[in-house]
């Protein structure tokens, strides 16, 4: 459709713009509360007025009865009158719209000079979605000033395959983009893609339409809310239930958001369906979201009071029931109350009672030596419709492996959800935040919020685990500094509320990506190549957009002992996730034997080792060291979470391992060095060839090699860097001694002899520590012990003409100087 | 020279689309009275105890058991139906009434025009000759 085209069918709703125009729709709701008050005020004035004079005839008060009270009153009555006819009109144009929304119709209308894009963008609308972009007015003016040209009408183009034949304001803004490039790019500037540009556009549009409806009180959905008379009058009493469970009611339901309506009614239909079934009307409905059964469950009670639903459901009562919080509350009265409860939902013939969190309470019955199918059973034998909730693991892990429970229960498995439906339920709840507090959330502070928790907590109970960090950091929010919520804010609050470095979050991350191999080098010597393979590899797979169902990286280490792999593990740590402390490591060789798999997962009577060790840091690098000595089956276990990011524990637990580095290291055929020929070869050659003897050799699988995001191969240290390690570790034990006040010389002679008993073709470089400990630093004590050397004084090794390893010499500074 | 503009749009509406709107309002209105007073649901369960309110029968009581029962069954019976005849009747007046506002609704609304404007320059006119 072009612009001549949508103009034309805008204008059908020209009265209402017209009203709009001569005043707005704001000053006309002041008015007409004005005009109430006084009016309410005058017509009392005017009633004494005339009863002081005539003594109540009815009459004359309109015939005779004349005071410029009674004709002002008039005037304001009349005048009252008409405001509220034309906003009845105003009311139908704006709900009667078939083909083009009223608040796209407007841009239309109220542009004059053939400029679509600033009539929008001076509109309320615009502004509204500018300010949800985290753009400001000033940003807005300012770019319309130095636009070059503007959006030329025959540009402008909506195509005509539209859903639903209606031109919404998704499609009209699209259609802007695509036309103005140099609005495009001005989005662009200021970092809104069109994804966010899209989700705040609808949000705005939402908060509209849900303010709109508040005016209209004589429409079905509103005249729904009151409550009927003599519903209850044929079905039982259950004043028990009424006490200990809490009944959904019509308030409860919350706003009717059509997309959320959208969102839960494929849900919704199966739970009524097997409501519906002739046999065994129970339902099981397992999301790894309570939010969102809640919301499922809401949708049904909405359904239910607009008659939606089937009419056997019409008088439906429906009520939540914590079996846990229960029990607690009960104590020993439990078994008799519960069965008194389910007596009075059988007898009452209209009550759905809906568990939550039905495999928690499972567990709790079982440990308590009870069973929840026997409790259940009653509503089993009288074919009473009861719904449980469960998450997934619970029902995996629990209510699956109940006998009785899956023969008489539909169960209902909900798709998980997409990160735009999660959005879409959080921004109900910051509407009701931001009317109650003088925050603002930009579109991208709240994306940025669902992304990062998503990412750091896994997809478990996701929106209510966002829920719950929103009103964690909204004291924060409140606390006046800040008044517009922006992405970063909300950055920099999750970092401190989950505790995690910057590096994990986006803007972090890409700082520390581009800096890797410099940081790396700094501590890793002579290992160039693996090095800058890693930040490559790393580099890719994190700017590899939303890939967030894997671990951050997956590395398989191969070369000879001594040559780097851990302190390269180490490095990655440190510069990756601000600490080493962030390294977890756990030897494969102790993973070897037939129980490995439990060993590592746990069982019922013990946990697992990969729990304690990644459980409690979240994020960082896991060394797997010795890979290739683990059990075939811990291979696998390992292929797993590399695919999936997680693993399920021997308790049912989700270990979420997306926010680690895993390396797996390997010295398997470290031998081959020793082969003069393989040495020659260069550096691929020579990885191509030790792989694929780690692969004949039955090591590691192919599949398994091929799973790792990069092996990476350490060479021998040459000379050189084992020259660069003995300085460096020279340095650090020069800097010890200096805090007892003894300085140690670092002097070629020292570096060399170090590098000549400290490596070995066997260990590479390991030995050197070992070497200082046993060599240098227990004859520096003995030196000290000895009183020869004191504070003050320098330590010098020299070559031995004794035939020893090394000669000593004592000096004072002055007399060096 | 708008505000004629939009007195002339206004008209046009008030008598055409406007009317259909009245209309939708006046069937939401009688909708939710037949909907507060439950009155289908009432006649359908009108013999139906109160609150399901009832005493078992237990072929090992005696016959006075048995008798008792069948007297509280009976009076529990009837006392929903008196509750029921009472809401039932208030319902039928009101929805009666709500049927006939209609026309009377409809009757304001052809008339509302012109007689806010009849309303405005008597006003005005009383006004005036107040004054001068």
């Amino acid at each position: 459709m072009r612009y001549d085209q949508i103009k034309e069918e805008a204008m059908k709703l020209y009265p209402a713009f017209l009203l709009d125009n001569i005043i707005s729709q704001r000053k006309r709701r002041w008015l007409r509360r004005l005009l109430m008050a006084i009016l309410v005020v005058s017509l009392f004035a005017t009633t004494l007025d005339f009863i002081n004079i005539n003594k109540v005839v009815i009459p004359e008060f309109f015939i005779t009865y004349n005071s410029p009270l009674r004709a002002f009153t008039m005037i304001l009555l009349s005048l009252w009158l008409y405001l509220g006819l034309l906003e009845s009109m105003y009311t139908s144009f704006y709900l009667r719209s078939d083909n083009i929304d009223f608040s796209v119709a407007r841009h239309f209308i109220f542009d004059k000079k053939g400029d679509i894009l600033k009539a929008f963008l001076v509109s309320p609308i615009g502004i509204d979605t500018m300010r949800r972009l985290g753009i400001s007015s000033t940003q807005t003016s300012a770019f319309l000033d130095r636009r070059v040209v503007s959006l030329p009408k025959e540009n402008f183009k909506i195509p005509e395959d539209i859903v639903d034949g209606k031109i919404t304001l998704h499609e009209f803004l699209h259609a802007i983009t695509q036309a103005d490039r140099e609005f495009a790019y001005f989005l662009f500037e200021n970092g809104v893609g069109e994804g966010v540009l899209e989700g705040a556009l609808e949000w705005v549009a939402f908060q509209r339409e849900v303010d709109f409806n508040k005016n209209k009180w004589l429409s079905k959905d509103s005249l729904i809310k009151v409550p009927s008379i003599g519903r209850q009058w044929s079905y039982g009493h259950a004043p028990l239930l009424e006490d200990f469970a809490k009944e959904v009611y019509r308030e409860d339901v919350g706003v009717s958001d059509p997309f959320l309506n959208h969102l839960y009614k494929d849900d919704v239909d199966l739970i009524v369906d097997s409501m519906l079934s002739a046999r065994d009307p129970h339902t099981l409905f397992v999301s790894e979201d309570s939010a969102y059964s809640n919301g499922v469950i809401d949708t049904l009670v909405r359904g239910i009071y607009l008659g939606k639903i089937h009419s056997a459901f019409d008088n439906t009562r429906v009520f939540k029931i914590n079996g846990t919080l229960l029990f607690e509350e009960l104590g020993n009265a439990f078994d008799q109350t519960f069965l008194n409860i389910t007596n009075e939902i059988i007898s009452s013939g209209n009550i759905i009672p809906v568990f939550e969190y039905s495999s928690q309470f499972a567990e709790l019955l079982h440990r308590q030596g009870r069973d929840l199918e026997i409790l259940l059973q009653p509503f089993f034998e009288t074919n009473t419709p009861i719904i449980l909730l469960s998450d997934a693991r619970g029902y995996h892990h629990t209510l699956q492996t109940y006998s009785i429970l899956s023969r008489y229960m539909n169960v209902i498995e909900a798709e998980p959800k997409t990160d735009e439906q999660i959005i879409r339920r959080i921004q109900d709840e910051i509407i009701k935040i931001e009317t109650r507090s003088k925050v603002f959330f930009t579109y991208s502070a709240i994306e940025t919020l669902v992304f990062n928790i998503k990412k750091l907590h896994g997809k478990d109970q996701i929106t209510e685990t966002v829920l719950d960090t929103l009103y964690k950091i909204l004291p924060q929010l409140r606390s006046n500094k800040f008044n517009i919520v922006t992405k970063n804010i909300v950055l920099e609050l999750v970092e401190r509320q989950f505790n995690v470095p910057q590096t994990l979050t986006h803007e972090g991350e890409k700082d520390s990506l581009l800096k890797l191999e410099e940081k790396m080098s700094e501590r890793v010597m002579g290992q160039e190549i693996a090095i800058s393979a890693i930040a490559d590899t790393l580099r890719r797979v994190r700017t590899g957009l939303g890939e967030l169902n894997r671990p951050l990286g997956t590395f398989l280490f191969v070369g000879p002992t001594g040559v780097g792999k851990t302190e390269t593990a180490k490095t990655l740590s440190e510069s990756y996730f601000g600490s080493e402390e962030n390294m977890m490591r756990m030897d494969m060789s102790e993973f070897s034997g037939f129980d490995a798999p439990s060993i590592l997962l746990g069982d019922e009577s013990r946990g697992g080792r990969l729990k304690d060790i990644v459980g409690d840091t979240p994020y960082g690098v896991l060394l797997l060291d010795e890979f290739e000595k683990a059990n075939k089956d811990v291979h696998n276990l390992f292929l797993q979470i590399i695919d999936e990011g997680y693993i399920t524990d021997g308790r049912g637990n989700e270990i979420n391992m997306r926010n680690v580095i895993i390396i797996a290291t390997s010295n398997a055929g470290s031998d081959m060095w020793q082969d003069g020929e393989f040495r020659e070869k260069n550096h691929e050659e020579r990885k191509q060839e030790l792989i694929d003897s780690v692969i004949v050799k039955h090591i590691l699988s192919p599949e398994l090699i091929n799973r790792f995001d990069h092996t990476v191969l350490f060479e021998p240290l040459g000379d050189e860097a084992v020259g660069l390690i003995a300085r460096k570790e020279l340095g650090r034990l020069a800097k010890r001694l200096e805090q007892q006040g003894v300085g140690l010389e670092v002097n070629n002679f020292l570096v060399s002899y170090l590098v000549s008993k400290g490596t070995s073709v066997q260990f590479g470089a390991r030995e050197m520590q070992r070497v200082i400990k046993d060599n240098i630093e227990s004859r520096v004590a003995k030196e000290i012990l000895k009183e020869t050397l004191k504070s003050g004084n320098i330590i010098t090794f020299e070559p031995s003409e004794s035939g020893e390893d090394f000669d000593i010499s004592i000096s004072k500074p002055t007399e060096l100087a | 020279m708008n505000i004629i503009f939009l007195a002339a749009h206004y008209a046009i509406w008030h008598y055409t689309r406007g009317i259909h709107e009245v209309f939708i309002i006046w069937k939401n209105i009688i909708w939710f009275v037949q909907s507060f007073f439950s009155i289908k649901l009432l006649f359908k369960t009108f013999f139906k105890p109160w609150k399901r309110l009832q005493e078992k029968h237990y072929r090992s009581e005696g016959i006075s058991e048995f008798v008792t029962n069948i007297i509280i069954n009976t009076l529990m019976r009837v006392v929903g139906m008196v509750m029921r005849t009472i809401v039932i009747f208030i319902g039928i007046v009101c929805l009666l009434a709500s049927i006939l506002s209609g026309f009377f609704i409809f009757g304001i609304w052809f008339l509302l025009p012109p007689l806010s404007l009849f309303v405005f320059i008597m006003g005005i006119y009383s006004l005036l000759k107040f004054f001068i």
